[in-house]
């Protein structure tokens, strides 16, 4: 309930924090409310990091994050008195009184919707990035008491930490319980900066309101609002861009600049493929500056400012790997050292050609398991309604459509081509699909037979969708309320390669004050205990050889059981399968995992053949170290004493 | 053409656009969708 409290002052605290500077460059008033309170939840959100970034270096624990917390909550008292609420009460009440029945209906599903996704950010985590390092890096720094280096988690070691800041504040003051639904208020922002896309784009309240539902309704962003992933961040800062950048079309002011490039970097300290979203908004935002030199002083303003509002990550990043934007470009900022990740550009998605380029928007859609990373979309209603867009083309919807173009090609050619990286874009899809929904049905008016032809169609997808939507809320709603025990969903709900909870809870209840333990799993579990690990087979003194290639030495069994006894391992978690969900047949199957070329490993397999494991899950189990080392020990005798 | 007769061509052929991605993506999916019921079926019998 703690944990929930502070997510729920988060969600107060952000946008009173951000909307003094929000409107201070906003001064003439081009973003309405419910614009600047979205882009005021970012801005704030950026500030409260900063601040965790500067106390959580000297002291992490609940004492100074709830002292901060306390503070946060003053800070943003001036920003709440700032805020028009009389006008925004009163035109609420105004929308609702003249909106027709089925355009109450679409609110309250929305509504309905939003809720839903956000409560199952209370559900115990389960997903992949999260249990790997976005919840892992902040529970590593809340063990050891400050903010640090969690190197044996390799690459992800020093990523933005944006979200990750503000998951460490909410850890460190309540507790994990409620610090997904973090995430979340990112999610809910996107959905109502969609709606403000729609709106610019000419669309009324209902045209706004399906644009924010068919952006909440998709099956990626059902699943991130309850994970502790930063996809959402990225889609809300993608959506935020383009808002300000229209308004700074209509009138190139200064203030809308600096907001822009405050946005832009608010966007890069919470991952990187935001410097993608700068680069599709760059090009479009020179082409409508160019000539105008005044126009493109502010662009190059802008882009100081984003640069200056990301230099706090860069600065920490190069004083510790010597690269500002570890790990990418890394061959090039440390020469001589490995690229992190090199070759995983190539684990999702399509070869990277031209004609696949232009076949990929039908592949997303229609062929998601087959070509690209799964279901991660669901019902092509996107791809049914964005082309009607077009039907009543207009410079912004132009505008959009070119910046979404950009940053669609960037992907492709670019980055990892996992079809979540394009929520940065599924904000104006989700508005192009609304405008475009609008646009036809108002050309088939009066015609029964062609409202029923459409109608069925988007009725198909949308139960479809609902599906998709239902499900979630099926599984994790009831872990989320306390109906169902963490235990039982983890054994029950499947995810990539395991959450491996019972083996983790196991070895987080009985690994004593001094002891360590190996965790041969990846993800390396969020529910472990982080800083005690031999992360992934890493010892402690091999925690960087991942950064600067170094080969991690061959070993003999003795030296395992030296190296086990030196560094005082009480147990080992073995993962011994996963399940493999994106292949032609569209169906999983599971891998089984052998260790007969890993230097420990297969040294200690045989050993732990006769033993029980003390705990086990679907995908691993964990052995006590001591008795094997015991095993191994009295294995080597006999051989020596063997005639 | 007519403005009437061109936005009925216009909103038809978005008819047709839309029911033909469906039956893409149906056609596509179907194998993903059999796997989701088979194992919803399987839950329904735990439950039972």
């Amino acid at each position: 309930m703690i944990s929930l409290a502070v997510v729920l002052a988060l969600a107060l605290i952000l946008p009173g924090l951000g909307w003094p500077l929000v409107a201070r460059l906003d001064r003439a008033g081009r973003l309405d409310g419910l614009e600047r309170v979205a882009i005021a939840l970012l801005v704030g959100a950026w500030l409260l990091y900063l601040a965790v970034f500067a106390v959580g270096l000297a002291r992490l624990d609940r004492l100074s994050m709830g002292a901060l917390l306390l503070a946060a909550m003053a800070a943003a008292v001036p920003g709440w008195r700032a805020m028009p609420w009389r006008r925004w009460a009163a035109g609420v009440g105004a929308d609702w009184a003249a909106a027709p029945w089925g355009t109450r209906g679409l609110i309250a599903v929305t509504a309905a919707v939003a809720l839903s996704s956000f409560l199952q950010g209370l559900a115990p985590p389960n997903d992949y990035d999260g249990l790997m390092y976005h919840l892992t890096m902040p529970k590593f720094d809340i063990e050891t008491g400050r903010i640090g280096l969690h190197w044996g988690i390799t690459g992800y070691v020093v990523f933005p930490q944006l979200l990750g800041h503000l998951y460490r504040l909410v850890m460190a003051v309540g507790g994990d319980a409620a610090v997904q639904c973090v995430h979340g208020l990112t999610g809910l922002a996107a959905a109502a900066l969609a709606a403000a896309i729609a709106r610019r784009l000419g669309a009324g309240m209902t045209g706004a309101w399906t644009a924010a539902l068919l952006f909440l309704a998709l099956r990626v962003v059902v699943w991130e609002m309850g994970t502790a992933e930063v996809d959402l961040l990225t889609a809300a800062i993608g959506a935020a861009v383009v808002v300000v950048a229209l308004a700074w079309r209509e009138r190139a002011e200064t203030g809308l600049a600096l907001l822009l490039g405050l946005t832009l970097g608010v966007g890069l300290c919470g991952k990187y493929n935001v410097f993608a979203i700068g680069i599709a908004l760059a090009l479009p935002l020179l082409a409508t500056a160019w000539p105008d030199w005044r126009r493109v002083g502010q662009l190059l303003l802008a882009a100081s400012v984003s640069f200056a509002v990301f230099a706090p990550h860069a600065g920490w990043a190069w004083l510790h790997t010597g690269n500002p934007i570890f790990p990418l470009f890394n061959t090039l900022f440390n020469p001589g050292q490995p690229q992190p990740f090199a070759g995983s550009e190539s684990i999702y998605g399509d070869q990277r050609t031209v004609l696949n380029l232009l076949t990929a928007p039908w592949d997303i859609f229609i062929r998601p398991t087959a070509k690209f990373d799964g279901m991660i979309i669901g019902a092509p209603l996107l791809l049914m309604l964005m082309p009607a867009a077009l039907l009543r083309p207009s410079r912004p919807l132009a505008w959009i459509a070119g910046f979404c173009g950009v940053f669609f090609v960037l992907w492709f050619f670019v980055l990892s081509q996992q079809v979540r990286f394009l929520l940065p874009i599924m904000p104006h899809m989700a508005a192009l699909a609304a405008i475009g929904a609008g646009n036809v049905f108002s050309l088939a008016a009066g015609n029964r037979l062609l409202v029923a032809a459409l109608g069925g169609a988007m009725v198909i997808a949308a139960l479809n969708q609902s599906l998709f939507v239902g499900i979630y809320a099926a599984l994790r709603l009831p872990p989320a309320l306390g109906l169902v025990s963490a235990e039982r969903y983890h054994a029950d709900t499947p995810t990539l390669q395991g959450g491996f909870y019972q083996s983790c809870r196991y070895v987080s209840d009985n690994l004593r004050p001094g002891e360590r333990y190996l965790g041969l799993i990846w993800p390396h579990s969020f529910y472990c205990p982080q800083a005690a690990a031999d992360v992934n087979g890493l010892l402690q003194d091999e925690l960087q050889s991942w950064r600067f290639g170094t080969p991690l030495a061959a070993m003999t069994p003795a030296q395992v059981i030296e190296t086990f006894e030196r560094e005082n391992i009480r147990f080992v978690i073995l993962m011994h399968g996963w399940e493999k969900r994106v292949n032609d047949s569209s169906r999983p199957e599971v891998i089984t995992l052998t260790y007969d070329e890993h230097r420990l490993a297969r040294h200690f397999i045989p050993a732990l053949e006769t033993l029980s494991p003390l705990a086990q899950d679907r995908f691993s189990a964990v052995y006590d170290a001591k008795i094997m080392i015991e095993i191994m020990k009295k294995r080597i005798a006999d051989a020596e004493t063997r005639p | 053409m007519t403005n009437k007769r061109r936005s009925t061509w216009l909103a038809w052929a978005v008819a047709f656009w839309a029911w033909l991605v469906l039956a893409a993506y149906y056609a596509n999916a179907w194998p993903y969708y059999q796997e989701k019921i088979s194992t919803f079926g399987r839950f329904l019998l735990r439950l039972s």
